[in-house]
């Protein structure tokens, strides 16, 4: 089957070079906004307070256009505790506790060719016993506050614990956070957050 | 072959029973009897319970947090070693509550493009074209248009990923990068587009938040539709790839919805039903097999007519307002990339007062659970990608 070969090599590379480059793109409003005018801005979330916009509770949603503009930076992260003996390899397990499914498949997505968070050694693993980081993402619901507490119970040490995207951070507009149930080594702000943010947030608390 | 008008869903306002019904536009009065009857009606209610006994059978525990499902779900099934008797799925890991009733109406569209992020648009446009029409807010045509655009892009990037997650299962890793990779280049463009991966934030009561200049999205799924032709017909002419998903998770049920139920000959489509398509001719994409492989071909050719209804619809420029009329006791809906979506809207004082939604994969999950009994439990995985569940579809709007 000569096909698969002939087409992957026609595509070339696609692989980014980033974080030693700079990113090539990145999703306007799943970025903080800063200010453009002085003009009032709006929020749905209360996530702005004297101009400066909280990457907890933004929700990306763009409704603070009159007055703020997208940053465009991929630094819409908080980094409380750094892990450098993981910086050869990271292995992650992705917890939903109650998403609408788009920080699921972004998260995903720094797996596939643009990304290749392989090359970084950024790995998935299917059970928390052998993960370095949880990546633990969506509003808080009763029936998951157990299995989020297992599965940190089995993590082998020095294990990074991420919360990840707004509902994870502050509850977004859906509902509660997480924030008093685990306590973060990484925060990941964004409704979701853009590939290229996970990316950059996973290389700073590996030390790299 | 005719879906007989099914009952799809049903609730209660004050002490009376009203159903929705496929190919009907408005609510009926019913009997609970006559939805309790159903062999479908736990599905209705978000339970999927199949217990199963026998000698030596037991339960093999799935989930909820699992690496091989993109979603929390838990399903234990039902075996006495590798096949499959029957499953039981509990979703409400990941149940969430999102209180729509009450609240400011854009605070309601925020929330529900957060029902489910990855066809966001779609609840998006259900929520503002049903709050439109109840309010008689007209729209302009071309707002229409986009909105036309814009969920035809999000069918096609879900049946792309729906198709990379097939192959990924299936064992056809270089197939499903190169999916990954294409859905990727789309959702960037949509980034640069319209200013948001997921769409989030566009849709407006009346309008649209951002503008986008519509030829441009419409050059993008010309490119991308081009290159998944290119990898389908490689599938197409993987022997193993065909093996591995033929007469996989077979189901042949009237209440399964959209591509699989098309996948099994009914040809139920609700955007023929949908005033924004009213002038968009279009065929709909039918299969016999009602197996994994015919909800692939299903993706294949559904990519092909988005397409299709893109082009047509950047055609169409007539200028003036979009008021479609509003017939009584409407039910609104939606086409999204998994089926359709139906929703009973009331307002009271400018602010949605009852809300009831009955998703795709309410009973899409519930088509699952039966057709994968007699496969074995390695089929899981690609048996339900092929139904484009998504279980935040089943949180509840208070």
């Amino acid at each position: 089957m000569k096909f698969w070969p002939i087409n992957s090599l026609r595509k070339g590379i696609l692989t980014t070079k980033f974080p030693g480059g700079k990113n090539e793109t990145i999703s306007p409003w799943s970025t903080l906004p800063v200010r453009k005018n002085d003009s009032e801005p709006y929020c749905p979330v209360n996530a702005i307070n004297m101009g400066k916009v909280s990457l907890e509770k933004c929700i990306s949603c763009g409704r603070c256009t009159d007055s703020m503009e997208p940053s465009l930076r991929p630094d819409n992260f908080e980094k409380f505790r750094e892990k450098p003996l993981l910086k050869r390899s990271f292995k992650i397990f992705p917890i939903d506790s109650g998403t609408c499914g788009a920080c699921n498949t972004e998260l995903f997505s720094i797996g596939n060719p643009y990304y290749d968070a392989t090359r970084l050694g950024i790995f998935f693993v299917n059970t928390p016993k052998q993960a370095d980081a949880l990546a633990i993402m969506g509003v808080y619901g009763e029936e998951m506050e157990p299995v989020i507490k297992k599965a940190m119970d089995v993590m082998a040490q020095p294990a990074v614990i991420i919360l990840f995207g707004a509902c994870a951070l502050s509850g977004g507009i859906i509902g509660r956070g997480l924030r008093d149930l685990v306590d973060p080594d990484l925060i990941i702000g964004g409704c979701p957050p853009d590939p290229f943010v996970i990316l950059n947030a996973l290389e700073k608390v590996r030390g790299r | 072959m005719n879906s007989n008008q099914i009952i799809t869903g049903f609730f209660k306002k004050g002490n009376d029973y009203f159903c929705i019904r496929d190919d009907h536009r408005s609510f009926e009065p019913c009997l609970i009897e006559e939805i309790k009857n159903l062999d479908y009606f736990h599905a209705l209610e978000k339970e999927y319970k199949h217990n199963a006994t026998g000698e030596n059978v037991f339960k093999f525990n799935y989930g909820p947090s699992t690496g091989g499902m993109v979603e929390t779900v838990d399903f234990k099934i039902y075996t006495y070693g590798e096949r499959i008797l029957s499953v039981d799925i509990f979703p409400e890991f990941k149940r969430r509550e999102i209180k729509i009733t009450r609240e400011k109406l854009d605070n309601a569209l925020l929330k529900m493009e957060r029902l489910n992020g990855f066809h966001s648009f779609s609840y998006s446009t259900l929520l503002c074209s049903s709050l439109e029409r109840l309010l008689g807010i007209g729209i302009p045509d071309d707002v229409r248009i986009k909105r036309i655009l814009l969920m035809e892009t999000e069918r096609i990037i879900s049946h792309i990923f729906k198709t990379a997650r097939l192959c990924e299962a299936a064992s056809q890793n270089i197939a499903s990068y190169q999916l990954m990779a294409l859905r990727e280049k789309m959702m960037r463009s949509v980034a640069e587009i319209t200013g948001h991966r997921y769409m989030f934030g566009i849709n407006k009561i009346g309008g649209l938040y951002r503008d986008f200049e519509s030829s441009r999205l419409v050059q993008m799924a010309r490119e991308a539709v081009r290159e998944y032709s290119q990898i389908r017909d490689g599938l197409y002419f993987s022997r193993i790839f065909i093996d591995r998903i033929e007469n996989t998770c077979k189901i042949s049920v009237p209440f399964s919805r959209g591509p699989t139920m098309r996948a099994s000959g009914y040809a139920y489509d609700y955007r023929k039903m949908d005033p924004y398509y009213a002038d968009l001719d279009f065929s709909i994409v039918t299969e016999n097999g009602g197996d994994s492989l015919a909800r692939f071909q299903v993706f294949a050719g559904e990519i092909e007519t988005s397409l299709e209804i893109m082009e047509k619809a950047i055609e169409q420029k007539k200028g003036g307002d979009f008021m479609p009329e509003l017939v009584e006791n409407e039910i609104f809906g939606v086409e999204t990339p998994s089926g359709d979506a139906r929703m009973f809207l009331e307002m009271e004082d400018n602010r949605i007062s009852n809300i009831y939604l009955r998703t795709p994969s309410m009973l899409n999950l519930e088509a699952f659970a039966r057709g994968i009994c007699g496969n074995v439990k390695t089929d899981i995985p690609f048996a339900y990608e092929s139904f484009g569940i998504w279980i935040g579809e089943l949180g509840e709007l208070l």
